[in-house]
């Protein structure tokens, strides 16, 4: 491990559950540049290393800054939506992993909880692959069922991959980006009815908050590939009050 | 230049030097760097955080591209961010003015 690496480390460890996998590859890029430029002005690589670490500033310093950026993200996001009340009884949750493959009895009962509602459409929905999401500054779990194709997609957005031509998740995120003044803020899964996750993507359009209807699968999709939080709606279990 | 000074001023700063073409962090503190002549006191690491937060505001959009080969975000104005750049410059140009004539002579 270099110091670079450490210092990503560091980073990550003082963001604790703010830490997103951009912002740490952004800081990791930024020092990796400087310190090429230093070594090719004649610095040892550990010299350069150390030099751009220090141009950078201490890890606690950027952590700080950064932990007060992501803080008021909920606020600003909250008061740019039509449906502030809702989304303010909400609970950022991240990809944790997907699962390929018919579910066991034991993990069904897992993610289940005590909610009659989400047993009842887990087991109807053991055949499937599940996306588990969990909790950031928690680690409650909600496991969301999918077809094979679906998770397929989350898995390539997670990992970052990207193909030679656009897959349609990666097609969605070019448009979205490509549009002037556009820019989506957040994805909530909102509900749990008749066996069905419902959840919408929030963006913002010249100013003006706007939802969009969605799968949740296609909504996870889409805010892997623009880097945007993924909230679940309080109302939903098992992160209802009742579960 | 004293810290204090340029860190209230930096989202300005940043505002002016992703205006034109979208530009990556990297390069923005190269640019920024430049513009003062190295006489720049600022941890560059806080442009992050600082660009994360004009990104929220809407002011700026970053997105992930491939820059000379390199994975990058980069990060451009948008509308709001122009209007707001074009107002903090003519503000800052005032502003600047009376320093001067106050200060003639100090």
């Amino acid at each position: 491990m270099d110091r670079i690496d450490d210092y990503i480390n560091r980073l990550r460890e003082a963001l604790g559950q703010s830490a997103r996998r951009s912002v740490l590859e952004e800081v990791e890029h930024h020092l990796r540049d400087t310190a090429r430029d230093l070594e090719e002005r004649g610095a040892s690589s550990a010299e350069a290393e150390r030099l751009a670490i220090v141009a950078f500033g201490a890890v606690e310093l950027i952590a700080t800054e950064f932990a007060e950026v992501f803080e008021s993200q909920e606020c600003n996001v909250i008061e740019l939506s039509r449906r502030e009340a809702v989304l303010a009884e909400t609970i950022e949750v991240e990809v944790m992993n997907i699962r390929f493959g018919p579910l066991t009895e034991d993990e069904i009962a897992r993610w289940s909880g005590k909610d009659p509602d989400y047993a009842e459409q887990a087991k109807s929905n053991v055949a499937l692959h599940g996306v588990v999401l969990k909790e950031r500054n928690g680690d409650r779990e909600l496991c969301i069922f999918m077809g094979q194709f679906e998770a397929a997609a989350i898995a390539v957005g997670k990992e970052g991959k990207t193909f030679a031509r656009p897959m349609t998740h990666d097609l969605i995120g070019d448009f979205m980006r490509s549009l002037d003044d556009f820019a989506v803020d957040r994805v909530t899964i909102t509900r749990l009815e008749d066996k069905t996750f419902y959840a919408e993507i929030s963006a913002t359009h010249h100013g003006d908050a706007m939802l969009v209807d969605c799968r949740p699968s296609d909504g996870i999709a889409v805010s892997l590939r623009l880097d945007v939080p993924i909230f679940v709606s309080r109302d939903v279990p098992p992160f209802s009050k009742a579960a | 230049m004293n810290r204090e000074l340029v860190k209230g001023h930096l989202d300005v700063m940043l505002l002016a030097a992703v205006q034109g073409a979208p530009t990556h962090g990297y390069a923005i503190i190269q640019t920024i760097k430049d513009s003062t002549a190295g006489e720049l006191e600022l941890a560059e690491g806080t442009i992050y955080p600082a660009l994360h937060r004009l990104e929220q505001s809407r002011l700026i959009i970053g997105r992930w591209s491939t820059v000379s080969g390199r994975r990058r975000r980069v990060y451009r104005l948008t509308k709001r961010g122009e209007v707001t750049l074009s107002k903090r410059a003519a503000e800052w140009r005032g502003f600047s003015r009376a320093m001067d004539a106050l200060l003639k002579g100090a």
